[in-house]
């Protein structure tokens, strides 16, 4: 009777021990949950005052965008007007570099992102005119008196929602994944900044990277030239590559782009590489080598010899090097097409040559294929001794040529005055035409490269 | 036009040696490849110091100890048999860093490293694919303006928002990302890519695709 008494308290007292247990367990328990939830409050709340400043910052610089923009509209000053120019695109690339940081759908943000890009560069465009004496033209006007109408509706739409703008909950509502389809309760700020909050943002044309108006012509080198088919194209990366390279052919990935491609795949004895044969006239797009990590052994000059070879005997004319780099057990050599003694530099083709073999591994020719043209070139308005007073005194210039540089709206013909200035050699642009100074590259001669900045 | 003027104002604006003598790390040299030798020593108790990328003399006598504790030649200079032993790979690359007014060097690394997030087992085609995505969107004009700010917007790239992207870039993801600022864009173009197995947004998926390399689609 005892035995078993004893063996009920027993019993009990384990019981009541493991209860306690579980209850100081449970309680620990919470207590660390408690914490860890006031640790992503905190966390959160940091987030999301950065998010708060930078959204708030697009609303006050959307606001000040559309002041300049009618303080322009009734300036007739060419100062006055210069300066509220460079002030919105300043403006403008902020609201940019802000709405970047927002936590937004991309359908959500792109609108505003693309409206504020073409603002900036447009204004950027017309404050060069205004400078180089070319005052805003009628229909400059009118494309500005559009943007303006399209800014103030987006003021007047985020006017509407400052309540939630202030508060947070808009930024609260609108964080979703980039790439998710909109929710059907979507947030208003979202509509806001879309691309359909209703309004619509006109199509600018103008001399600038971002405008409507810009479209990249065909491809030049390739004009006039036959389709040709996929076997057509195997054939065309053999024989470019060298047919005594060559272990194995197939057909590779194609590619679309602004010139279509068809892909082969070749197996060399430097591994795979991956040619791009134009579809139009046949012509190598661009070879990329799948691995490199080569040795060493080879002398820059000498690969950038060999790589002339390879182009020459490829019926590239005559290329002339200018800039390099090595990485990986791979010189990248980039070349420029010559007319005469004019060096052409939107004609550009960079090769890749193994350091150490000296065999030609890729070559990249997006833009000779899309530039290269025979140009006729008009007569230098200024002479070289003319062009070369408008060359800073302070730069020691050792060698001058003519050359065709590529710029924002096109291609000007050039003297490239080469010089010394405190041990750096810089390459100096003067217009052939008009004798400015259009544009000034600094060489940086490192063991890895030769570069420009 | 645009291309070619970035092309030829900024070819290549890093000046990074990548000379094949210098595959080692020793007293003087600076750089993440010393930070990273100095938080694995210090990781595993041979180095007390502060991790500061400058290899001194606590980092000398921390790679010592550790190359008399592992059976290497002590000799207090990190070379391919002490990397391998520490689990590192070196790179061969001294820094010199160069401003310029183009693609930097960090931009550089940057790309190197969201290549190597994003695409680490996809062939090399898809990796400089990826790079010149990133281009083509700075590019754009709906997009961010700056390599950089592509990268870091919002949840635009996975491996930005998981973290991935700040694993140590492998060679092949810096050569593709050199690559990719050379010009070579296998995409053609192309906005945008995603994996078609994992990707739910009827948006994306109504994106014009353009081609698929590896695991990934890629549209405009």
């Amino acid at each position: 009777m005892e035995k078993q008494q004893g063996r009920a308290n027993l019993w009990r007292n384990v019981l009541r021990g493991g209860v306690l247990l579980l209850l100081a367990a449970a309680v620990g328990l919470g207590i660390w949950g408690n914490q860890q939830r006031l640790a992503v409050q905190t966390l959160r709340g940091k987030l999301v005052a950065t998010q708060q400043r930078a959204m708030l910052e697009v609303v006050s610089k959307l606001y000040d965008i559309e002041v300049r923009l009618n303080k322009l509209l009734v300036s007739s000053g060419v100062l006055q007007g210069e300066q509220l120019l460079t002030e919105l695109k300043r403006q403008a690339e902020d609201v940019q570099t802000n709405l970047a940081q927002l936590p937004m759908r991309h359908q959500a943000v792109s609108g505003t992102i693309k409206f504020v890009n073409q603002l900036g560069d447009y204004a950027g465009a017309l404050s060069q005119n205004i400078t180089q004496g070319r005052p805003l033209s009628d229909q400059d006007i009118s494309q500005l008196e559009s943007m303006l109408s399209n800014c103030a509706q987006l003021n007047l739409q985020l006017q509407g929602i400052e309540a939630d703008i202030v508060s947070g909950k808009a930024l609260e509502e609108a964080g979703q994944l980039f790439w998710q389809d909109p929710l059907p309760n979507a947030s208003p700020i979202e509509r806001v900044a879309g691309s359909d909050n209703g309004i619509d943002y006109p199509s600018l044309v103008y001399d600038g990277p971002f405008s409507d108006g810009r479209h990249q012509g065909p491809p030049l080198a390739l004009a006039g030239l036959a389709d040709i088919s996929q076997e057509q194209a195997i054939a065309l990366a053999i024989d470019f590559v060298g047919p005594e390279r060559v272990q194995r052919s197939g057909p590779g990935i194609n590619t679309e782009g602004v010139i279509p491609t068809y892909g082969v795949s070749l197996l060399t004895d430097d591994g795979t590489l991956n040619v791009q044969v134009s579809r139009q006239g046949g012509k190598v797009l661009w070879i990329m080598p799948e691995m490199a990590g080569f040795g060493g052994g080879l002398e820059v000059g000498d690969c950038a010899l060999k790589a002339y070879e390879f182009l020459s005997s490829r019926g590239y004319g005559h290329m002339e090097p200018n800039y390099w780099q090595t990485y990986d057990g791979v010189a990248v050599i980039n070349f420029a097409a010559a007319q005469g003694d004019v060096l052409l530099y939107p004609d550009l083709v960079k090769v890749q040559v193994r350091q150490d073999t000296g065999a030609i591994v890729g070559i990249e020719s997006n833009n000779y294929l899309m530039n290269h043209q025979v140009r006729t070139l008009t007569r230098p308005a200024i002479t070289k001794e003319q062009a070369a007073d408008m060359v800073s005194s302070r730069l020691t210039v050792d060698r001058t040529r003519l050359c065709v540089i590529p710029t924002e709206t096109g291609e000007r013909l050039c003297y490239e005055f080469g010089g010394t200035w405190s041990e750096r050699y810089y390459l100096v642009y003067i217009d052939a035409q008009t004798g400015e100074e259009i544009n000034i590259l600094q060489i940086i001669d490192t063991e890895g490269g030769r570069l420009t900045a | 036009m645009r291309v070619a003027l970035v092309l030829f104002t900024v070819l290549v604006c890093v000046g990074m040696q990548w000379s094949q003598a210098a595959l080692t790390l020793a007293w003087g040299d600076r750089g993440d490849e010393v930070i990273t030798v100095q938080r694995k020593l210090k990781q595993w108790g041979y180095y007390t110091g502060t991790v500061d990328g400058i290899f001194g003399k606590s980092t000398y006598d921390a790679v010592v100890y550790f190359q008399k504790k592992n059976g290497l030649k002590a000799d207090g200079v990190v070379g391919s048999s002490t990397a391998a032993a520490m689990g590192i790979q070196l790179s061969g690359a001294k820094q010199v860093t160069v401003s310029a007014s183009g693609y930097s060097d960090n931009e550089v690394r940057l790309l190197a490293r969201l290549i190597h997030g994003e695409a680490r087992g996809e062939p090399y085609i898809g990796k400089v694919a990826v790079g010149a995505v990133v281009l083509n969107r700075v590019r754009s004009s709906s997009f961010p303006n700056t390599i950089t700010a592509v990268i870091y917007q919002p949840g635009a790239f996975d491996a930005v928002s998981d973290g991935q992207i700040n694993l140590t870039p492998d060679n092949d993801s810096l050569r593709a990302a050199r690559d990719a600022m050379n010009g070579w864009d296998p995409s053609g173009g192309c906005l945008y890519y995603y994996n078609p197995s994992t990707a739910t947004s009827s948006w994306i998926w109504s994106r014009s695709i353009r081609l698929s390399i590896g695991k990934h689609n890629f549209a405009v």
